[in-house]
């Protein structure tokens, strides 16, 4: 019975081990028989300069709506968008044939757009719009790096929390050229769309549903137009302005309605989460040669939309600084609070064709019954009416030996959402009892 | 007019040699033999004889004999073709690269100069001790305020090299005022130029606590700039005023050296202008923070503060 048992379990642990290539080749085997079944359905998208008729960028997309349009990602089709007189879309299939393309419709929001192909790719990808499990296998197709068509096996790790938008979190390593190709489960539907990489092994899709809206609106722009054949190009800087400022009218009102609870902050009580889509972070400055200690706590977006490359927006951050010292005297005190009374650089346009010069509001203003230097800067967007970067900076003065330096930023932020957020910002300070 | 005054070396604030011609006649050249001797190589080693003619009052004429044709003998900037010349005072002879000025004893010279603060600063040459001292004082009270306003990692190190360095660039201007002295009127008085350069960085070491107060106050910048260069612009001048006073013997120092200054300052502003570029994607805002003891300012009440953003952003969509 002993031998037998034993016969058992070897032939079990033998049987075990001869299923373990055989579940690897399965997985290989889904993958290349995924990539078989649909690569015919992505396309390389290729921005041409028209000048030298040489390609300037390239991304990936992928056809769907039956073929009638081709989705990719914003940033990949831009330059088109800004410059339609500059420059031209091809589309290449997996057989290497060129395809003219128009741009049809465009989500900067979500980073998303549509193409309209002149004519039709060979294979359109359905769409999935249920949500898989965590850890599901999802297969990312795309052209990186110019090298060719190819399918990367990751897994779908659900929603990012800590963000504005939607963006799935994919366990796998897109890459540059990979931008705009669609993410597929195992029967081939697409749950996503790739759009960037957070590091190693952390990549970033729009979620299908996105997709589904921007078709649906492309389907009812389309059927407006009736019957002509002739491409009428939209007004995407109407519509790029209608969509930044819509999304940030939608989130600092919300962030503006709800209750700012305030904490304990050196010797201030500020709101110091005032948002759950930011992510927060606190140091200590520790220095053995300091005479002064300092602690920090930092909370920004993790979001920020392109417009083009030198030009991104959406953000939204704040850091407070709380600083005390008992081995300086109150000038060389000041001395450490004017060094940290900057204002923090932003990552949008620097560019004078995108954005004004700042005009700065300076003044030494009550605040919490106490005198804050203050300095509030904004600059106009240039083609965008009505959007700005908005700067908020703040001194406490009334202390020999304690002080704050709290700033702000908020970038394409409207008149009425930035002052009122600097308003309710300012006013919620209060000193500790 | 029986007297004729030969000066030479005609460029002001410099030492010329006067002659004075009582005789009937006199040697100018490169000879020792002469009685003026000139030590420039392109004048011949006998040059010229200046020389009386008639029995005095208006009768009497001056002229000039050409002795040596090597290089033309110029009167008034003009060549003289003939071997005499008749000269009168007023006139200028150049020979070679050297040129002569004649007066008549009757020429008017200027009203005496009256020194500025003379008797102070004869003292101080006295007693050297003083620009020394005060020097010292500066230098070290720069120092200490340097410390006790701006250090925040207690370190002295850095405040020591800025002071020596600071220390140095005083006596090496006082130093370079004192050669020229030495080259333009042989007197060096370094005493006097370390005084001067001394007392006006003093008088400089308020400059930033009064450019930081202003901005502070009026939040400007254009206030804090336009208090630096009219601050240095006026210590410039000063300073180099003093210093060519001691140095030269120019007689309009105070004009030179307004001029020199408000002329760098000047170009200053405008190379600055020339390096900022036409378009800033940086703000530009008062950054000066003062703490309480110094800060006399009301608070704007925040509701006012909010206010005003209006304008601010009206601002920027002019541009």
């Amino acid at each position: 019975m002993i031998t037998s048992a034993k016969n058992q379990t070897l032939t079990f642990i033998i049987a075990f081990l001869m299923l373990i290539p055989g579940l690897s080749s399965a997985q290989s085997q889904t993958a290349s028989t995924l990539f078989d079944r649909y690569s015919s359905g992505v396309v390389q998208v290729r921005t041409i300069d028209l000048a030298s008729g040489d390609k300037t960028s390239i991304g990936s997309g992928f056809s769907v709506d039956g073929g009638r349009y081709v989705a990719t990602n914003f940033h990949v089709v831009s330059l088109l968008v800004h410059a339609p007189e500059t420059y031209r879309l091809e589309l290449v299939d997996d057989e290497g044939a060129t395809i003219d393309a128009t741009v049809a419709a465009i989500d900067v929001i979500h980073d998303l757009a549509l193409l309209t192909p002149a004519r039709e790719v060979a294979r359109s990808l359905r769409l999935r719009t249920t949500t898989p499990d965590q850890g599901d296998r999802i297969f990312s197709l795309g052209n990186p790096q110019d090298l060719g068509m190819t399918i990367i096996e990751g897994n779908y790790n659900g929603l990012v929390k800590k963000s504005r938008y939607q963006k799935i979190l994919f366990s796998g390593s897109l890459n540059s050229g990979m931008s705009g190709g669609p993410a597929i489960d195992s029967r081939g539907r697409v749950l996503g769309i790739n759009v960037s990489k957070g590091g190693e092994q952390i990549s970033f899709l729009v979620p299908a549903e996105q997709l589904q809206s921007v078709i649906d609106k492309a389907r009812r722009d389309n059927s407006g137009n009736g019957d002509s054949s002739e491409y009428q190009r939209p007004n995407f800087v109407e519509q790029i302005r209608t969509a930044l400022y819509n999304d940030q009218s939608t989130f600092y009102s919300e962030l503006l309605e709800g209750e700012w609870s305030l904490e304990e902050f050196g010797g201030l009580m500020l709101p110091k989460k005032v948002s759950n889509t930011l992510k927060c972070w606190g140091h200590t400055v520790e220095d053995d040669d300091l005479l002064y200690e300092s602690f920090h706590q930092h909370c920004q977006s993790n979001d920020a939309i392109y417009i083009d490359n030198d030009f991104y927006t959406g953000q939204f951050e704040y850091d407070f600084e709380w600083l005390e010292t008992e081995q300086l005297n109150t000038f060389q005190f000041y001395n450490v609070i004017e060094r940290r009374f900057s204002h923090k650089s932003q990552h949008s346009g620097s560019n004078e064709e995108d954005v004004s010069e700042y005009r700065c509001n300076t003044n030494v203003v009550s605040i919490a019954d106490s005198r804050w230097k203050v300095s509030s800067c904004f600059r106009a967007y240039q083609n965008y009416d009505d959007l700005y970067d908005a700067l908020l900076l703040m001194a406490a003065l009334d202390n020999s030996n304690t002080s704050a330096v709290l700033k702000a930023s908020a970038t394409g932020i409207s008149q009425n959402s930035a002052t009122a957020l600097f308003a309710k910002l300012m006013g919620a300070i209060a000193w500790k009892p | 007019m029986e007297t004729l005054i030969i000066q030479i070396g005609l460029r002001q604030g410099r030492n010329a040699d006067i002659y004075k011609l009582n005789e009937r006649e006199l040697y100018v050249g490169r000879a020792y033999s002469n009685d003026i001797v000139l030590t420039d190589p392109y004048v011949a080693p006998q040059q010229l004889r200046i020389y009386r003619y008639g029995m005095g009052g208006d009768d009497l004429s001056w002229h000039i004999n050409i002795l040596d044709a090597t290089n033309p003998v110029l009167v008034n900037g003009d060549p003289v073709d003939s071997a005499t010349q008749s000269v009168c005072p007023g006139d200028s002879i150049t020979v070679g690269r050297t040129t002569m000025r004649l007066y008549s004893d009757e020429h008017e010279v200027e009203p005496t100069r009256k020194l500025l603060v003379s008797s102070w600063l004869h003292k101080a040459a006295k007693n050297a001790w003083i620009p020394v001292c005060l020097f010292a004082l500066v230098c070290l009270t720069d120092s200490f305020l340097n410390y006790g306003f701006s250090n925040t990692d207690g370190e002295w190190k850095e405040h020591g090299i800025s002071t020596i360095a600071g220390m140095g660039l005083l006596l090496g201007w006082a130093g370079f005022w004192s050669i020229v002295g030495r080259v333009l009127r042989h007197q060096p008085h370094f005493s006097y130029q370390l005084l001067v350069t001394t007392l006006i960085a003093a008088i400089g070491l308020t400059q930033t606590p009064i450019e930081l107060f202003a901005e502070f106050l009026t939040d400007s910048t254009q206030v804090r700039t336009v208090i630096a260069y009219g601050f240095g612009t006026v210590l410039l001048g000063y300073l180099l005023h003093y210093n060519l006073f001691f140095a030269t013997n120019i007689k309009h120092t105070a004009m030179l050296a307004c001029c020199f200054s408000v002329g760098l300052s000047l170009l200053v502003f405008l190379f600055s202008i020339s390096e900022e570029n036409e378009f800033s994607s940086v703000p530009q805002y008062s950054g000066t923070v003062l703490p309480p003891v110094v800060n006399p300012r009301e608070a704007k009440s925040l509701d006012d503060y909010i206010e005003s953003f209006g304008k601010t952003f009206a601002d920027s969509n002019e541009q």
